[in-house]
């Protein structure tokens, strides 16, 4: 399972009314020549997509979303691979700006390739998905989908303790430092 | 493969929670990250990200987990990071100190056996780290029984304070202060 991080300037109703626009995944997903939508009931679709990545793949996926939180993936049917699985997972940023997503992918390629090749490929595709989505929602295409102001996400504020940082006492045998947490002694010449 | 070790910390559960759940300034303490930034909040679910220090392409984010002032765990998210978990567990004890432990365990890959001694990975050096950091915020823990304070500087909420013999001082960052 590869994972990824990316951060886009987005609120989590913009990222998520484009991740599950499955339709048009074509227009900004890197490789992603067809995508058409098979069927589709509450929040389960069946998609068809054709890939063009190492190879040109044709292969159903069924995506299951949870409204704004997660988005999840799986092949249903294909001939080139054995699984392909994934999930997105929305947080709001904590600037309450953007939207956080953490990106999750398992390619299982059977004997068609080795498998740190194939996570080679899957992590490559997981960064420029995230690159590809934050230029898609820049050109103005998150404009055009329905946004929501972002929730606003639980934040503990709480005021800052005190911290010393530096003390210099005078002893009867020279200067005691106390300095980030540590102890120094200086000893007065003679003692 | 884990690694493991404990330590007792003066100071209450909730202060050693909050430092360790304290993303924006874990750089200050812990051995080997130069810095870090909290990504996303949401209940005890947070996303930070971290910078390890001297090396190329060395951000990484992680999972984090939090039982308020029991327990903190990290999980790197990317697999470039040689830590798998970094599970924080603290248990306060009658004496108003805390039995912290600290287990690391790793990702094993041949390649990354050299990072394997590393800062990030030796809990006995984070706990030393952790209890330096405990001490600064204890008005107690600075050995100042005996003998004249000279000179003091603490941080607080309002900015640096310095105290020369007792007296009180505001500290301003230059270009700040009126002089210029």
């Amino acid at each position: 399972m590869i994972k990824a991080v990316f951060n886009v300037d987005a609120s989590r109703q913009s990222v998520y009314s484009i991740l599950t626009d499955y339709a048009a995944y074509s227009k900004w997903i890197p490789g992603c020549e067809r995508s058409a939508i098979l069927s589709a009931s509450g929040n389960v679709t069946d998609t068809q997509m054709v890939v063009n990545s190492m190879k040109r793949m044709e292969l159903q996926l069924r995506f299951e979303a949870e409204p704004v939180q997660s988005l999840k993936f799986r092949m249903t049917k294909g001939k080139e691979l054995k699984g392909y699985a994934g999930t997105y997972r929305l947080m709001t940023a904590a600037d309450q700006k953007g939207t956080v997503i953490i990106a999750e992918l398992e390619i299982d390629a059977g004997f068609m390739a080795p498998k740190f090749m194939v996570d080679r490929v899957a992590t490559k595709a997981l960064q420029d998905t995230g690159q590809a989505l934050q230029k898609y929602l820049s050109s103005g295409a998150a404009a055009k989908v329905a946004a929501a102001p972002a929730k606003q996400a639980d934040r503990e504020s709480k005021p800052r303790r005190n911290k010393r940082l530096l003390q210099v006492v005078k002893t009867s045998s020279g200067y005691r430092i106390w300095l980030l947490g540590e102890t120094l002694a200086v000893k007065a010449r003679g003692k | 493969m884990s690694k493991q070790s404990a330590s007792v910390i003066p100071g209450d559960p909730a202060l050693l929670y909050e430092i360790l759940t304290d993303y924006e300034h874990l750089g200050e303490w812990m051995p080997r990250i130069a810095g870090g930034k909290l990504l996303a909040r949401e209940g005890d679910l947070v996303l930070a990200e971290l910078e390890l220090k001297g090396r190329e392409s060395s951000r990484f984010s992680m999972e984090c987990i939090h039982s308020k002032d029991k327990m903190v765990v990290w999980r790197p998210i990317e697999n470039k990071i040689s830590a798998a978990e970094v599970r924080w567990e603290i248990v306060s004890t009658p004496e108003g100190r805390c039995r912290v432990s600290l287990a690391v365990d790793r990702r094993f890959s041949l390649a990354r056996l050299a990072s394997f001694r590393s800062g990030l990975m030796n809990p006995g050096e984070c706990l030393r780290a952790l209890a330096r950091q405990v001490s600064m915020f204890l008005p107690d823990a600075a050995p100042d029984t005996e003998g004249e304070r000279i000179l003091e500087i603490t941080e607080t909420q309002q900015g640096l304070a310095c105290w020369i013999r007792g007296k009180k001082y505001k500290l301003v960052p230059a270009g700040e202060d009126q002089g210029g």
